[in-house]
């Protein structure tokens, strides 16, 4: 994707977002650190291509809104995280950042408040909706024939969301697009569907439910596939790779988030969790006209 | 003696699930894992139809469709792919190896049972994108 994964962090005093920074480079940013809001707008037009701006409450808000107005005539699409003391929070820029199109968090941030305000507001620039809709659907056409399944969640920048699986199976993929796709659960609940998908089966080997695990990822896969293929991305991808250790997950050597989703059953019997990882890829590619030549899932062609 | 349906798929859970379904019709089911054994069953084996996966190790099913159609006594039988695969210039290479028809998985029982139904029999089928080419000609694989 063409994002600029820079980040800029306004704080008066260097190293108090020290942590912050250190988080956003774990997660693939660049990030440069300015002292001030008016240093802030002087990069910014310099550079207006940022991804995001964490300020902190001590960098003053006072010109905030002043601020955010001019931030957002040299880049509309750049998103705000601000810091807010205990005592912030009813004020013009709260108000503003309470109408969506920018985050407001107390500090001293904590990793997950703001891996969370990071991953909602950024979700857009790393996988747009239309991606990010196809992998969920993806996911619901193969799992939903055999249990009841609904998406909860689905943001990016969630790099141990299948830390709660005990086997996992990962796909590579490349051509049009290359990444991979992770698809995890516990030995209890792969059971459950190993179950679902073969009723009467007696007993269940730990390598046969991770063979479903791996099946599960194939399916999943294609589906995703079948919506590029629809915007003339050719993508081929091979067979499942097995990882059978608590806490699975997988990093590029190039750091790019990956986007995570769950689906579980309404009575949490099942969960399954998806880590679809793009590598750098031209959003302009899916504006390509849709392509008919792509198999729909439930018809048969014969050739 | 029933027909014979052989299902080349790397899954094991795939091939149990397409065993269940055949038996439950009365198929006699042989199985392989991948398109190598593929081809030795179907040697073994005079099957009636062949339902194979595209992407699996050691031989992959396009392959094995093409080495398959060599054998003269596989020259007309009817062979379905059963894949994640849905690219259109995918279908293309299935037809140039010589596959009768392309199926998406996850697939829906009684959806792969009419195709297969009419491979075999030449019945009227559910939903398809079109006809089979020479139906009549298949081997209808009663014995």
């Amino acid at each position: 994707m063409t994002t600029d994964k820079q980040v800029l962090v306004v704080d008066p005093a260097a190293g108090t977002l020290g942590g912050v920074m250190e988080e956003l480079d774990e997660l693939g940013f660049r990030v440069i650190w300015v002292p001030s809001l008016a240093a802030a707008l002087e990069f910014l037009e310099a550079r207006p291509n940022l991804s995001l701006i964490i300020a902190s409450a001590a960098a003053g808000q006072m010109g905030g809104l002043d601020f955010l107005a001019r931030v957002h005539q040299v880049a509309p699409n750049l998103r705000i995280i601000w810091g807010a003391r205990p005592d912030d929070g009813k004020g013009p820029v709260s108000a503003r950042a309470g109408k969506g199109l920018d985050s407001i968090i107390p500090e001293p941030f904590r990793a997950d408040e703001l891996r969370s305000a990071i991953a909602e507001l950024l979700a857009e620039h790393f996988y747009p909706t239309a991606i990010a809709d196809a992998v969920k659907a993806a996911a619901l056409e193969v799992l939903g024939p055999i249990r009841e399944f609904k998406v909860e969640g689905g943001a990016f920048l969630v790099a141990n969301q299948t830390a709660l699986s005990d086997m996992s199976a990962v796909i590579p993929f490349g051509g049009g697009v290359s990444g991979h796709l992770m698809v995890g659960m516990t030995r209890q609940h792969a059971e459950i569907l190993y179950r679902a998908f073969l009723p009467g089966i007696r007993s269940v080997r730990i390598d046969r439910m991770e063979d479903l695990v791996g099946e599960l990822c194939n399916q999943i896969l294609g589906r995703i596939n079948a919506f590029f293929a629809q915007h003339a991305v050719s993508i081929q991808h091979g067979t499942p790779i097995f990882i059978r250790a608590a806490g699975s997950t997988l990093r590029y050597p190039g750091r790019h988030p990956s986007f995570a989703v769950s689906l579980v059953e309404p009575k949490d019997q099942a969960r399954v969790t998806l880590e679809y990882y793009l590598a750098e890829f031209d959003r302009e590619k899916l504006q390509a006209p849709v392509a008919s030549r792509v198999l729909p899932l439930g018809e048969i062609r014969y050739l | 003696m029933s027909w014979q349906i052989l299902v080349v798929d790397d899954s094991f859970a795939v091939r149990a699930q397409l065993r269940a379904e055949l038996e439950k019709r009365g198929a006699r089911v042989v199985e392989a894992e991948n398109g190598r054994e593929g081809l030795w069953r179907a040697r073994e084996n005079q099957v009636d139809l062949v339902l194979v996966d595209v992407h699996m190790p050691v031989m992959d099913g396009l392959r094995m469709i093409e080495e398959l159609r060599r054998i003269p006594e596989y020259a007309e039988t009817p062979i379905f792919i059963l894949t994640s695969d849905a690219a259109g210039s995918r279908v293309d290479e299935g037809k140039k190896v010589g596959a009768n028809a392309w199926i998406l998985k996850p697939v829906k029982a009684d959806l792969l049972w009419k195709a297969i139904d009419k491979a075999l029999f030449g019945r009227p089928t559910g939903p398809h994108s079109g006809e089979m080419p020479k139906a009549d000609s298949m081997r209808t694989g009663i014995k």
